[in-house]
């Protein structure tokens, strides 16, 4: 039955509510921004000064290089004002595209650091997060379904036990175990080294070889988390007279929990998802480090590390716009999922 | 229901079984028994570079600086014996003004090319023209001009008398030493240009890089010039540099073979000990690093550290054999025998006779001990009017006596470590002291602004790398930026006029002795650094694949894996039958 007003009504609401989205997305995208340009410039220390201490630690002579650290601070623009490298920083990221040039691989482009490692953290915690997730809502779902009974009460002491254990830890465990206990599993690196990198089946299963246990560190300890919400959001959902009603008209147990408990977990669980799959692109350092992972996070670390502000910047630019974009697209998508949100919360 | 489990299972089986075949081949693409495997602890982001003369232009730790890359001569640290490779010696005029370099015959570069004094002076050229490259100023200011009288000798005109010149050729000298090819930078624009793969002239060329695993191979030269000087070709075939693992696995793998030289800042003491007793295979080799631990600088323009007392008085608060015995883990040392920095090393031991000779003099003069004495140094703040009122010591105007360490976060662990100890100490005798923790990289940051009263650290080792005294005396007027200098050198002429003096003699000059002992008499006095503990890497081989590493008993060349002259210690190596 359509709405009083029909879609005369609706199709102003939902043009207002992408609206605001859109609007609400540029403008928390700048703000991020901004706090980072200035979080990161306003550290003690810049890249150049922090080589010219790390050569004089080797050795080197370091005398007589004002000139030449003045050429860099200018080059990177750490010669002018705060403000000024701001406008610089604005207009080079959102009208050029730009990222700058790193000084950790100076005179590369940052991106040139960047893109090669972006599809092995998008690669293992992709694919970790997607596993992770969809354990913990089945299993969580499951779970709290058996609400009360032994089973229930014996997974959630061990999942609250575990879910608190931190992944390298895990990590550790599982390389110590699998790789040098009964040594089925590598103990590092994206894939193995005698093996050529391309399309070929050899490197497929390396890859796949060698991302079991970094996956397995995360889906393990995720996998918990998502299982303990979902257990809670589920035991919320069973006292609702819905699914009394669907009992007391004699549906099948598993439809039950099928139709009317995991649909209904799924709708909170997919925000909480839309933004763990974001945080995807900044990798994760420990993990990574473990592994030798060749991912973003250890890149991330290291720039940190030799304070190379455009790297840094371009990464944690490219994460705010993958969280705010997955952010933007699930709130886009609510009115499809949701119809209160389409209607305005009248009843159809 | 029960056939569906039964086939999940099987492609579950099937699966583990097809992919372990993988994990059974090695970490390394060359065959295993022709490699040695090195760690480092970089993060690996330049896969393509081997210019050395702008920021991010080679990747440190990726075996091109150990093993491509060439400096001109050497000190062989342990034994103090000096080892000419791209050249054969040097000459100076007799006012030191112009230095003849004799380049050795028969050097070439790896394409074929050779080596010659025509490469030192396009080289010296190329610096003083490009204000961008490493290397520059020195270049601009300290060489006229140079010219190349033949293939085999260079001549440099410098715009100062400098006996020492030399030592910009020596390993890690300075930017002059890391000489291009060039016929083949001729034309380039050295600010961008990659050199690489590298043309160099070391004993190994790149055989591949491996930017997913954190990796880069490095492949023997047949045709490698040192072979002659050498008397045959030896060592391994491959060499791997590669990213390390976390502490536990890392373990793993040196217990089984899988890497011969792990990084002694991370394979930590107890990582040593445990690797000991599980395989039979791992040799040590403790090695003192020529950069002692302790006071870096003071702060000399503050009210209390203005008086060389009040610096003494700090000296006398390490207990050094307890901080040298409490030193964490990772590695274990020695305490620091005198007030500069000198490591045990060969090259160094001419000077300590001469050091001893100062102490009893200080002695003598103004009873100073460089020995454990908090009641003396009680007495020393005393007699410069800070004296105690009630808990605290207050200045000679009456205000309570505060006194700033700048210390570097517990990660730096030594550091940390030993100004936890000091700021203890202090506050036994009545000095509020208080720990300014920064981020190290921002630590250089803060020795520039001045705002501290004292910042521990690791001291560089000058006269340990140069041989000679003098360079660690004398390193606060060049190796730093005058605004440094300006807070950490305390105004003294007469030790600076002997310095200046110093400057144009050397060790083996007749009466150098003496004037040493002078210049070295005045710069304790001042108490201008204080070196603590020395550290001591313990240096870990395996020898399941590879024998005659350098070890505890037989220290025949520095066991550091991640220095230059790490060649020399692969020259030596035997493969294990």
């Amino acid at each position: 039955v359509p709405p009083p007003g029909g879609t005369a009504i609706i199709m102003p609401r939902l043009l207002l509510w992408y609206a605001t989205r859109l609007v609400n997305y540029a403008v928390v995208f700048l703000v991020a921004f901004t706090i980072v340009f200035f979080f990161l410039r306003l550290m003690p220390g810049n890249p150049i000064d922090a080589y010219v201490e790390t050569l004089a630690q080797m050795g080197y002579r370091i005398d007589a290089m004002g000139e030449t650290v003045q050429i860099y601070k200018e080059r990177f623009g750490l010669d002018r004002s705060l403000p000024e490298q701001y406008v610089r920083t604005l207009r080079q990221v959102f009208l050029e595209f730009d990222l700058g040039i790193s000084f950790l691989s100076y005179p590369n482009q940052v991106g040139t650091l960047i893109l090669p490692r972006l599809p092995w953290s998008l690669w293992l915690l992709g694919t970790a997060t997607v596993i992770a997730w969809l354990l913990g809502i089945l299993a969580g779902t499951f779970v709290g379904w058996k609400q009360g009974t032994r089973f229930d009460s014996a997974v959630y002491a061990v999942a609250i036990a575990l879910a608190q254990v931190p992944q390298y830890l895990v990590a550790l465990l599982l390389v110590l175990f699998f790789s040098y206990g009964i040594a089925i599993f590598p103990s590092g690196g994206a894939y193995a080294a005698n093996v050529v990198r391309g399309l070929n089946l050899e490197f497929v299963l390396s890859v796949l070889h060698h991302t079991v246990l970094p996956a397995a560190s995360i889906v393990i300890v995720s996998a918990l988390f998502w299982l303990l919400t979902t257990r809670a959001l589920t035991i919320s959902i069973l006292g609702e007279d819905y699914i009394l009603f669907a009992e007391a008209k004699g549906l099948r147990k598993f439809r039950v929990l099928n139709r009317y408990i995991l649909r209904n977990t799924l709708l909170p669980q997919v925000t909480g998802f839309a933004v763990s799959l974001a945080f995807i692109v900044n990798g994760f350092f420990l993990i990574e480090w473990i592994f030798r992972y060749p991912g973003i996070g250890t890149l991330l670390v290291a720039a940190v590390g030799q304070r190379d502000f455009n790297v840094v910047q371009g990464i944690i630019i490219l994460s705010i716009f993958t969280v705010l974009t997955a952010n933007l697209i699930v709130d886009l998508l609510y009115p499809l999922i949701d119809p209160r949100i389409r209607t305005g919360g009248r009843r159809s | 229901m029960r056939l569906r489990f039964v086939l999940s299972s099987l492609v579950v089986l099937a699966f583990l079984a097809a992919t372990t075949v993988f994990a059974q081949t090695g970490g390394v693409p060359v065959p295993r028994e022709q490699t040695v495997v090195v760690d480092t602890d970089t993060t690996y982001t330049v896969f393509d570079g081997g210019n050395l003369r702008v920021p991010g232009g080679s990747q440190w730790g990726s075996g091109y600086h150990q093993l491509a890359n060439e400096w001109n001569w050497y000190f062989n640290y342990a034994t103090g014996e000096e080892i000419l490779w791209r050249i054969t010696g040097w000459d100076y005029n007799d006012d030191h003004t112009v230095l003849t370099l004799h380049v050795r015959d028969g050097v070439n570069w790896n394409d074929g090319h050779p080596f010659t004094a025509h490469d030192i002076v396009f080289h010296i050229e190329m610096l003083q023209q490009h204000p961008e490259l490493i290397g520059h100023g020195l270049a601009r200011d300290q060489i006229v001009s140079a010219r190349a009288v033949d293939d085999l000798t260079a001549e440099l005109t410098l715009a100062a008398p400098n006996p020492r010149f030399h030592q910009n050729y020596r390993m890690w000298g300075s930017a002059l030493g890391e000489i291009v090819a060039k016929h083949v930078w001729e034309g380039q624009d050295p600010t961008t240009f990659r050199n690489w793969p590298p043309v160099e002239t070391g004993p190994y060329v790149l055989h591949s890089v491996h930017q997913d695993l954190n990796m880069f191979v490095w492949e023997q030269r047949d045709d490698y010039w040192g072979w002659d000087v050498l008397g045959g070709q030896s060592g391994p075939r491959y060499v791997v540099y590669r990213m390390a693992p976390p502490a536990d696995i890392n373990l793993s793998e040196v217990v089984q073979g899988e890497v011969d030289a792990p990084l002694p800042h991370l394979f930590a003491w107890h990582l040593v000990q445990a690797a000991q007793a599980l395989s039979d295979h791992v040799v040590i080799a403790p090695f003192t690093d020529p950069n002692p631990i302790g006071i870096y600088a003071f702060n000399v323009t503050t009210e209390l550290f203005q008086h060389r007392e009040a610096r003494w008085a700090i000296a006398m608060l390490f207990d050094r054999e307890k901080l040298a015995s409490l030193y964490p883990a990772a590695e274990s040392s020695t305490p620091a025998p005198f007030p500069w920095p000198a490591p045990n090393w060969g090259v160094m031991q001419r000077f300590v006779p001469i050091a001893e000779r100062v102490m009893e003099r200080l002695e003598q003069d103004y009873d100073l001990v460089f020995e454990y004495d908090p009641q003396r140094a009680g007495e020393l703040l005393d007699s410069l009017g800070f004296v105690m009122d009630g808990r605290f010591r207050v200045t000679p105007s009456g205000e309570r006596l505060q006194v700033v360490l700048l210390s570097r976060p517990a990660t730096a662990m030594e550091e940390f470590y030993l100004t936890q100890d000091l700021v203890e100490e202090l506050r036994n005798i009545g000095v509020d002291a208080t720990i300014r923790t920064v981020d190290p990289g921002a630590h250089a940051d803060f020795l520039r602004s001045g705002d501290y009263d004292i910042a521990p650290g690791w001291i560089e080792g000058w006269s340990a790398w140069t041989g000679d005294l003098f360079t660690g005396m004398d390193n606060w007027r060049w190796a730093r930026d005058q605004v440094i200098t300006d807070w950490v050198w305390p105004v003294n002429p007469e030790r600076d006029a002997l310095l200046d003096q110093l400057s144009q003699v050397l060790p083996d000059d007749p009466g150098a002795d003496e004037l040493y002992e002078e210049a070295l008499y005045h710069f304790v006095l001042d108490m201008v650094q204080i070196p603590v503990a020395e550290k001591v890497f313990v240096q870990t081989f395996s020898n399941r694949y590879w024998t005659g590493w350098p070890t505890e008993d037989d220290m025949w060349q520095v066991p550091y894996q991640w220095w230059p002259a790490f060649k020399f210690v692969l020259f030596g190596l035997t493969p294990v039958q």
